[in-house]
C-alpha cells in the first residue's frame, strides 16, 4: 500500500494495517510457516471495521467475530460464490500482489475490501 | 430426479453441467465441465456470464489458449485424473492464471504429492479430491501437508487443508462439505446423459432430508451418520465426509490428518501470542 493510500484510510483501518503488517513480519522471521498459511491466518476473513456486515451480489451475508475473523451465515458455500482464496493476496517471491480480479459480482462479494492491508 | 427430494429451491441450485446440455439449464447458474476448451469458449459465447460460476476442464492434455480471452475472471478448475503422470501437463496451462482464478483439482492417488508441488510452484491452488485415502496414502497427505504448512515458498492453498487449519485456528470449523464443494444444499451435478444427482461421493445417494433443510441437519439426518461419526471429536470439521461412499472406512487415518492440523493451529496461535506488540 502506498503512503498516499495510508493516508487516506480512516484511522482505525491505519492502525490494522500496520499491526496485520507487523504480525505477518514477525510469522516470516521464524522461518517456520508458508506464506499460504500467514496470509490465510492474517488475511483471510478480515472484515475492515465500520464496513457493511451485508455482502452484495447475491454472496451470502458476512458475520464477524470480533476475533478478526470473520464467516458467511448465509449461503451459497462453494467456492463458485464467497471470497476465497482467489480474490485473496499471495505472494509473487518479492512482495505480497494482490490480484486485479475483473469485480465479477458473483465471486467478489461488495463487502470485501482486500485492497490494502497486504502491500 | 436421484438424490433429492421436492424441489421449491430449485432456483438456488448450481447446476454443474457437461457444455453439450447448457442449453437445457437456461437461467440456472452453471458450472460447465468440457474436455475441450475451444468447446467451452465457443458454445457459450452467448450465454449471460453472470449465469455461469465457473468452468472445469477434464483433460489437462489440450491446449487451454481459447480460454485466455474467454470470460475473463470466471474461475477455472484444472481436473488432474491420474497425478503421477499428468504433472508435466500443467505447465501448458499456466497462462490461465493472467486471467482466471485457476486451481487444480488432485485425486489423491499414488503420486500426488509430485503433482501438488509442482501445481503450487507454478502458483495454482490446489483442491486435493481425498476419496477415501488407505494408510500409504495418509502417509503422503502427511508429507504433502507439511509442505503447505511450512514450506515458506508456499504461497497458494491446499484444499482441504487450508480451510480445516483455519476453522481450527479461528475455532469455527467448516465442514469439509463445505470445503470441498460438496454441500447438498447447493450444488447438483448433471451427467452426460441430463440425470442429476446430489455432488461428488454423494452421487446416486437418495436423500430424506428436506430441501431446505441447513447443512447441520444434512449431517445430522443423513451426511454423519455412522457409527463412528457419533461423539467424534473432528465432526464438526468433518460432518462424516470420510464415511463416503464406503460407510465402513474408519476413519483412523484421517482423524491423525485433523489432530495435525489441529496441532499447527495451536502452534500458529503460540507464535502470534509471542509477537511483540
Amino acid at each position: 500500500m502506498s503512503e498516499k493510500q495510508s493516508e487516506s484510510l480512516p484511522g482505525d483501518l491505519v492502525a490494522m494495517d500496520i499491526e496485520v503488517r507487523e504480525r505477518r513480519e514477525f510469522l516470516l522471521s521464524l522461518s517456520k510457516w508458508s506464506k499460504a498459511v500467514i496470509g490465510g491466518v492474517l488475511l483471510g476473513g478480515a472484515l475492515v471495521p465500520g464496513q457493511d456486515a451485508k455482502a452484495q451480489g447475491g454472496a451470502g451475508v458476512w458475520y464477524n467475530s470480533g476475533r478478526g475473523w470473520g464467516g458467511w451465515v448465509e449461503g451459497p458455500w462453494n467456492w463458485y460464490n464467497r471470497p476465497r482464496w482467489y480474490n485473496r493476496p499471495y505472494w509473487r517471491g518479492y512482495d505480497w500482489y494482490d490480484r486485479p480480479w475483473y469485480n465479477r459480482p458473483w465471486y467478489n462479494g461488495g463487502g470485501w475490501y482486500n485492497g490494502w492491508y497486504n502491500r | 430426479m436421484a438424490g433429492t427430494t421436492a424441489d421449491p429451491s430449485m432456483n438456488e441450485f448450481i447446476y454443474e453441467v457437461p457444455v453439450e446440455r447448457v442449453a437445457a439449464h437456461q437461467g440456472q447458474r452453471l458450472i460447465i465441465r468440457a474436455c475441450e476448451p475451444a468447446a467451452l469458449a465457443t458454445a457459450l459465447t452467448g450465454e449471460p456470464p453472470e449465469q455461469i460460476v465457473g468452468a472445469r476442464l477434464l483433460s489437462l492434455d489440450t491446449d487451454s489458449e481459447p480460454l485466455n480471452t474467454w470470460a475473463p475472471g470466471l474461475p477455472v478448475d484444472l481436473v488432474m485424473t491420474d497425478p503421477d503422470t499428468e504433472f508435466p501437463l500443467l505447465y501448458r496451462h499456466v497462462e490461465l492464471l493472467d486471467h482466471h482464478p485457476t486451481r487444480v483439482i488432485i485425486p489423491v492417488r499414488p503420486g500426488f504429492a509430485k503433482a501438488v508441488k509442482v501445481a503450487i510452484s507454478l502458483n495454482f491452488a490446489v483442491w486435493l479430491e481425498p476419496g477415501q485415502p488407505e494408510p500409504a496414502l495418509i502417509e503422503e497427505l502427511v508429507e504433502v501437508m507439511a509442505f503447505y504448512l511450512r514450506q515458506p515458498t508456499v504461497a497458494q492453498p491446499v484444499e482441504f487443508f487450508h480451510s480445516v487449519l483455519l476453522g481450527f485456528y479461528h475455532d469455527d470449523p467448516i465442514p469439509l462439505w463445505v470445503v470441498l464443494d460438496t454441500d447438498p444444499r447447493y450444488l447438483r451435478v448433471v451427467d452426460d446423459d441430463g440425470a442429476e444427482s446430489l455432488p461428488g461421493r454423494l452421487a446416486g445417494v437418495v436423500a430424506t432430508v428436506a430441501a431446505n433443510a441447513d447443512l447441520g441437519e444434512w449431517i445430522a439426518r443423513l451426511l454423519a451418520t455412522a457409527d463412528e461419526c457419533q461423539g467424534c471429536e473432528f465432526l464438526a470439521g468433518c460432518g462424516g465426509y470420510f464415511k463416503w461412499p464406503r460407510r465402513d472406512y474408519p476413519c483412523v487415518g484421517v482423524k491423525h490428518l485433523f489432530g495435525l492440523l489441529r496441532e499447527a493451529a495451536a502452534e500458529l496461535r503460540r507464535d502470534l501470542g509471542s509477537a511483540p506488540s
